[in-house]
């Protein structure tokens, strides 16, 4: 299959706000059942194990027009909530069977509970993860929550969750994380083959199929991408930073690239990417879980940062690593996480002679002329003057 | 020229000690560094104020650093000073306020030097934005830190997991860096006796709180609310200042009650009570007076609000426990009012209506803050839709005063009552 047979198929679930793909799976068998959860992490792990399949909601992108959404928050809060609530009031979330809440600031947490007022028939939870790194203190709540949730699953899909069943979803979904670090590693060693914008498509795609079926399109586009053969341009190495909740549209990620720019690294998908290491599958699965997301997990604007030196060493070290000649601040609107913490890490990078600017989006903005000038401003002055 | 002289507030004896417990506090937190007492900064929401005492340390709450500021009218050009430094218009004032405070020389309400805290105390509890702050903080302060977790009761309920994992890290994460902040042993019997007197002053206060059941209510509980919260969500929880305080305020309020008074109000007694309402949200603090004045001047009294609720939900049953301190601490944090869910809040504000016999619901949505703010819509229609009673939406900030449109509030709360009288009309016709 070529790049473009595959992104295109790719472009079609990312456009297609009625979930018909996560559908199609669960009419397939009877008794199959889905379960929902937005941004972040959660440990999907878990569902899986119960044979269930879980769905990335990561709002309505700019094809969704948003009516009732809009009716229940105020100007000053951010789109995803808005949109959230447009699927799941206008049915396109009616094949749903469960809605996970990961904690990630106070909208998408305060969501969970307007979800139970909402659907109260639907299982709905939000998702708490230890914010302590220690193994006897976080550690153990955490390992306390996700058995929690291992109940709540067991109970919603009716089938038990052996340990052997949690060991081998893990390492299907290890499988997974090997192959989109594959991904992101070619794109940062020649990002001229493997343009954000298809990478960002084959992330999404992910939300919606089952992993194996993933897998397969990621093994695919891989294999795929090293036989095309486009030329270097002369662009700048950048690295996006702010978009790890509400996505930005697919216009914005195009006109970055379209302003002069190759984008290295970002944080759009970082669901994907959260469990930085192979989990172990031989030992207790949820404690290996537990030590993953404590040890191992990606640094993010969701997660308290212990101490003052490693604040923003992990976009520091992406820097270093992928090679980036500047960092592009994208965050949506009157996102907390990302922009609380912005002033912070654009002093690292400050204080490490790393350009930055940065800009915020909707996921619905429509006019992409002032961030491509914006971006392409930038990248000239990487250009001329760095 | 403009010679006219603003009325001088009117004060009862609880105000006054209030006010000089206040500024007792903030010498001793300004005088710091001549006293060698040292500093601990912490938030309102599930602070740990008995716990801080019973080391010797003052505690220093930011966001109440804010209200002052915004009181007194300086934090708009704070948030402003921020905000050419970075931080985002965005996110939370109270945040800007309080790092544009830094930037103006950290000056204190007594007109001293703030001085740096020995220690950041975060309690993150029921508001995400916390977190961010005090990383924020310790950049400027570059001082210990210590972060105390407290779990977001998704489901309405404590569970034995929550409480353990708080509990936890009390012991093994707080304490040891209070102790080592303050150099002083943990003392539990010293822990119990401040709880013990906490337990006091909570029964008081709920008892004052309470008293806006009576129709002709005695207080008003959203802006008389915030003075009568203040010993009790901030340093002076455990005290026997506390005490007395809320035994004052206890004797004013029955005698009020006795002599058949309304709320007091800046102006003096007020007037008819036309308008019971139960409020949720925090107040806006750059024109707390003239917010206030919009509510009494129509005879509309605030009868129950969440924003009393947000550093401890007392009049549900909870009292800190001297017989299990560390549990009870535990439980203090988790049922802090925006650390429940949605529906619990629903569910409470629910029982405000009925109980308090409120005409209805008044949100003031803050923009600052999420945490209160993202589905309150929803709320207005649950209420609704399960009283029968009107509700109303209004917006306005904590300190930023550009968020704040006297013209627009005052409108719409004209508005509101008249639809509150048009709905009586209608229920008494029927």
């Amino acid at each position: 299959m070529s790049t473009a047979e595959i992104i295109a198929r790719c472009e079609e679930l990312y456009e297609d706000t009625t979930f018909a793909a996560s559908r199609a799976w669960k009419e397939a068998v009877p008794g199959r059942k889905v379960v929902g959860f937005m941004p972040v992490y959660i440990p999907e792990e878990i569902i899986h194990a119960a044979g269930m399949l879980p769905l990335g909601i990561l709002g309505g992108g700019d094809n969704l027009e948003v009516i009732h959404g809009d009716a229940f928050y105020q100007s000053y809060i951010c789109r995803i909530p808005r949109s959230t609530i447009e699927l799941g009031l206008t049915g396109r979330l009616d094949f749903v069977d469960g809605m996970l809440f990961p904690s990630i600031c106070d909208v998408i947490r305060n969501l969970s509970g307007m979800w139970k007022l909402m659907k109260p028939g639907v299982y709905a939870k939000y998702f708490d993860v230890p914010q302590n790194y220690r193994d006897d203190i976080g550690g153990e709540y955490y390992q306390n929550e996700m058995q929690e949730l291992r109940h709540d699953m067991e109970k919603l899909s009716g089938n038990t969750i052996t340990d052997e069943a949690l060991n081998n979803s893990i390492a299907i979904y290890n499988e997974h994380r090997q192959l989109v670090r594959d991904v992101y590693a070619m794109r940062s060693a020649e990002p001229w083959k493997v343009p954000s914008s298809e990478v960002y498509l084959v992330m999404r795609a992910g939300q919606v199929l089952p992993v194996e079926e993933h897998i397969v399109m990621l093994k695919e586009y891989l294999a795929a991408v090293v036989k095309e053969d486009k030329p270097i341009r002369d662009k700048c190495r950048i690295i996006t930073c702010g978009s790890f909740c509400e996505q930005p549209p697919l216009n914005m990620i195009k006109s970055i690239e379209m302003a002069g720019c190759y984008v290295v690294d970002d944080d759009y998908m970082l669901v994907n990417r959260w469990l930085m290491e192979e989990v172990p599958t031989d030992g207790d699965p949820i404690k290996s879980l537990a030590d993953a997301f404590l040890h191992h997990s990606a640094d993010s604007s969701a997660k308290y940062c212990d101490t003052q030196e490693k604040v923003g060493q992990y976009l520091l070290d992406s820097v270093i690593k992928n090679k980036a000649e500047g960092v592009i601040f994208a965050a949506p609107s009157f996102c907390d996480p990302a922009l609380l913490e912005r002033p912070l890490l654009s002093a690292k990078m400050s204080e490490n002679n790393v350009p930055h600017i940065s800009f915020k989006y909707a996921e619905n903005s429509g006019q992409m002329q002032p961030i491509r000038e914006q971006a392409g401003t930038f990248a000239d002055s990487i250009k001329l003057w760095s | 020229m403009n010679t006219a002289t603003k009325p001088e507030a009117i004060k009862d004896a609880s105000m006054l000690k209030q006010k000089a417990m206040i500024a007792r506090n903030y010498d001793a937190l300004t005088s710091a560094p001549e006293t060698g007492k040292k500093i601990v900064s912490t938030f309102v929401p599930g602070n740990l104020n008995e716990l801080i005492n019973s080391f010797g340390l003052l505690n220093n709450l930011p966001e109440i650093n804010a209200i002052n500021n915004g009181m007194r009218k300086q934090s708009g050009a704070m948030i402003m000073d921020a905000e050419r430094s970075g931080h985002s218009e965005d996110v939370c004032t109270y945040v800007k306020a309080d790092i544009g405070m830094m930037s103006k020389g950290n000056i204190a309400p007594n007109g001293k030097v703030m001085p740096p805290p020995n220690l950041l105390l975060l309690s993150y509890t029921g508001c995400f934005t916390f977190m961010k702050w005090f990383e924020l903080l310790r950049k400027e302060y570059n001082c210990d830190t210590v972060m105390l977790q407290v779990p977001y009761t998704g489901d309405g309920v404590i569970t034995d997991n929550m409480r353990n994992f708080v509990v936890k890290q009390l012991k093994e994460e707080v304490i040891p860096a209070l102790e080592k902040t303050s150099g002083v042993k943990f003392d539990i019997d010293r822990l119990r006796e401040n709880m013990a007197r906490s337990a006091k002053a909570e029964d008081d206060l709920v008892w004052v709180l309470e008293s806006a059941k009576n129709v002709r209510s005695p207080i008003d509980a959203y802006f008389g609310g915030v003075y009568y919260i203040g010993p009790i969500f901030t340093a002076f929880r455990g005290t026997q200042d506390a005490i007395e305080y809320y035994q004052l305020l206890r004797g004013e309020i029955e005698k009020r009650m006795q002599d058949g008074l309304g709320p007091v109000t800046p102006e003096g007694d007020m007037g008819e009570e036309k308008y019971r309402l139960v409020v949720e949200g925090p107040p806006n603090w750059t024109s707390f007076r003239e917010f206030w004045k919009m509510f009494y001047d129509e005879g509309a009294v605030v009868v129950a609000s969440t924003y009393t609720k947000v550093g401890g939900v007392y009049d549900e049953g909870f009292r800190h426990d001297p017989t299990n301190p560390l549990e009870s601490l535990a439980d203090y944090c988790l049922g802090c009012y925006t650390n429940r869910n949605m529906p619990s809040r629903v569910d409470l504000i629910e029982k405000y209506m009925n109980e308090y016999q409120a005409d209805g619901l008044l949100i003031n949505s803050i923009k600052s803050c999420n945490s209160f703010s993202a589905g309150q819509l929803m709320m207005m229609n649950e209420i609704e839709k399960r009283t029968g009673k009107p509700g109303a939406f209004i917006e306005t900030d904590l300190v930023d005063p550009r968020y704040f449109s006297a013209a627009n509030v005052k409108n719409r709360l004209e508005s509101y009552f008249q639809m509150v009288d048009q709905k009586r009309r209608s229920t008494r016709t029927a």
